[in-house]
């Protein structure tokens, strides 16, 4: 089992390279370079002639491949080409934002998805089933901006019961810091919450009926014990994916909840950075962001290997 | 007269088919003495699973309906029993093994764990005792190094070996009565005698009553003490093992006799029933055997289900037999 731990860390390092390459490729086939950001698109050709032999942009892309990804080995991301910041300092002030957000939707719709996905399953064709599957269906159907909007106008606007858009850091005032993520997190989080329930339902569903649930039962085992300690934990591979990928999704693809709450997270800084042509802002943010997406998918990985035992024997095998 | 253990009478179960609940064992009656091995026998789809798990309260809640019958258990009905106290009678007087010990087992759990877990939960022992006695309970049903296979999970374990850890969980709280789902269906001849063997054993040792279902005569005459015949849910004849075997009396169970391969026979094709089990959508009006039986009178097609008719320990489901009993009564 360890080995098959250290074995998926280490497959991280490849992974990682190829999205550095891949990320590299795009950026640099996006139409026109940074010293258009610089200077404008109409500037004089000799200038910028000159301004990309001393930003490098007129060496080999191979070349400014390595050194790009030498400097990011050792930490530096480079600087700016808009603002006068490091992207070391953008990425510091933007990820804190976005992984609480993330964090906090998590939560609440582990929180809503679970006990709905199970109660569903369980009491499946019941009132709870139809009620779990008509607040999926609508998780599902409804964009969170869109509910992110319905929220703002009646609980921001209508009862003021929370700010409408803006941020507070929790340093700054760990209340006013909720009460700005409150609403964002809930419009995230349900329809996160309605994939992860349809889910837990579907797999459990699945596992109920499975022989080694009758034995349970036949040894005497309560209800509550037979669901939650011998068809979870079998049902629960493919919740932990589903859960996993929406993580993924969220960390760098908020854009839109972000822009209607006017929250500075890493989705609105990445698409600012883009159209301004601002390339080391977002590469260092993109790469950041892949490299948290891929911790997370080799944490699922290291997960299932612990809750299953059969997977450990599989990856020995194939 | 030996003691009973358990009495089913009349014991009818419907299911749910195209929205209308349609009775699938129907008047199913008998009997388990203390001590004995009641065998099952059938094809499939004519309703001893269904029998087994009734008794266990273990069919599925929506989608079945007990339409009659009790079935009685020191003094107490299994079938209405309270839901919460069930929890007592499963895996504690009362214990069963399936068919398929490839997936009877939890996968993500280890073999002791499970073993463990039906102790703890009715012997009322703490994780250590419970690991202890779950090592004494493997040894018992022949697991080699029981104290390094314990932390075994299912999937390092053979099929052999994995029915063995079933049979001990079954067998850890010493139950009056374990039913058995065709536990050697599955597997390997030699693992199969093997299993038969390590039950008649232990049911030698602890005096449990075992109620044995299989559709093989074969592993049938082996172990069991008596056999009751059923087809199309219902009961066609209960006798002794011996009686039943050189003795039938219904068509049916002399059809399924003729049916099985003979070593010292010299015939070139095997005897076999014609036509196919009636499916309980669509039962016919007398005799559910009546369409496929030789004997078959207009009183068998037309009469109803056939009574059960009882002489000693002989009892068969057959309108001929009635008749004839009558006859005998008259001339």
């Amino acid at each position: 089992m360890v080995s098959n731990i250290l074995k998926k860390l280490l497959s991280v390092i490849p992974l990682l390279l190829i999205i550095s390459i891949v990320l590299f490729i795009l950026i640099n086939a996006l139409p026109g370079d940074a010293t258009m950001s610089l200077i404008g698109e109409t500037a004089d050709e000799e200038y910028v002639a000159q301004l990309r032999e001393k930003m490098g942009l007129d060496k080999p892309v191979v070349t400014r491949y390595f050194s790009w990804l030498a400097d990011l080995l050792r930490g530096d991301l480079g600087e700016s080409l808009v603002s006068s910041e490091t992207v070391a300092q953008k990425i510091k002030m933007r990820l804190p934002i976005t992984l609480e957000i993330t964090l906090v939707s998590m939560l609440i719709s582990v929180l809503i998805a679970l006990p709905l996905g199970v109660l569903s399953a369980v009491k499946r064709g019941s009132i709870f089933d139809t009620i779990g599957s008509v607040v999926s269906m609508l998780g599902v159907a409804m964009p969170s901006f869109w509910l992110g909007l319905l929220l703002v106008m009646y609980f921001s606007v209508q009862k003021g019961l929370f700010p409408a858009s803006g941020f507070t850091s929790f340093s700054q005032n760990p209340i006013g810091n909720l009460r700005c993520i409150i609403l964002p997190c809930i419009a995230i989080g349900f329809g996160f919450a309605a994939t992860v329930m349809r889910q837990t339902r579907s797999s459990l569903l699945e596992v109920l009926q499975q022989d080694y649930i009758m034995t349970a039962q036949a040894k005497g085992l309560r209800s509550s014990l037979v669901i939650w300690k011998h068809a979870m934990r079998n049902a629960l591979i493919p919740v932990l994916t589903v859960t996993a990928m929406q993580i993924g999704r969220l960390i760098g693809g908020a854009v839109v909840t972000e822009a209607v709450f006017a929250i500075p997270g890493m989705g609105s800084a990445i698409v600012t950075s883009i159209l301004n042509r601002d390339y080391p802002v977002a590469m260092g943010m993109i790469m950041v962001v892949a490299v948290i997406v891929v911790l997370i998918n080799t944490f699922v990985d290291i997960l299932y290997i612990l809750i299953d035992p059969r997977i450990s024997v599989a990856a020995k095998k194939g | 007269m030996k003691e009973k253990l358990l009495e089913v009478k009349n014991l009818s179960v419907a299911f749910k088919y195209n929205g209308k609940y349609l009775p699938q064992t129907r008047d199913v009656s008998f009997d388990i003495y203390k001590g004995e091995i009641l065998g099952l026998v059938g094809e499939s789809g004519s309703g001893k699973s269904v029998t087994s798990k009734v008794l266990l309260q273990l069919l599925p809640a929506t989608g079945s309906r007990i339409l009659s019958g009790e079935a009685l258990f020191e003094g107490e009905d299994l079938i209405r029993y309270p839901r919460k106290k069930m929890y007592n009678i499963r895996g504690n007087k009362i214990s069963m093994i399936f068919q398929e010990p490839m997936t009877s087992l939890n996968p993500v759990y280890t073999c002791g764990n499970q073993i463990q877990e039906a102790i703890m939960l009715h012997q009322k022992l703490d994780k250590k005792a419970a690991r202890q006695k779950a090592i004494e309970m493997m040894e018992f049903v022949g697991i080699p190094l029981p104290e390094s296979r314990i932390d075994n999970y299912p999937h390092e374990m053979s099929g052999g070996m994995r029915q063995r850890v079933m049979i001990a969980i079954a067998l850890s709280c010493n139950p009056r009565l374990l039913i058995a789902d065709e536990p050697t269906t599955a597997l390997d001849p030699t693992i199969q005698a093997q299993i038969m063997e390590l039950l008649v054993q232990l049911q030698q040792k602890t005096g449990m009553s075992i109620l044995y279902i299989s559709h093989d005569l074969g592993v049938i005459a082996e172990i069991c003490h008596r056999v009751a015949v059923m087809y199309a849910g219902t009961i066609m004849e209960i006798a002794d093992v011996h009686d039943l075997f050189y003795n039938p009396w219904h068509p049916y169970t002399i059809g399924l006799l003729n049916s099985m391969p003979q070593m010292d026979s010299t015939a070139e094709r095997l005897d076999c029933i014609d036509g196919t089990v009636p499916h309980f959508s669509d039962m016919p009006a007398g005799c559910p055997f009546a369409p496929r039986c030789k004997y078959a009178t207009e009183q068998c097609r037309a009469g109803g289900l056939p009574p059960m008719t009882v002489q000693g320990t002989h009892s068969v489901r057959c309108w001929n037999s009635v008749n004839r009993k009558e006859d005998a009564a008259n001339g």
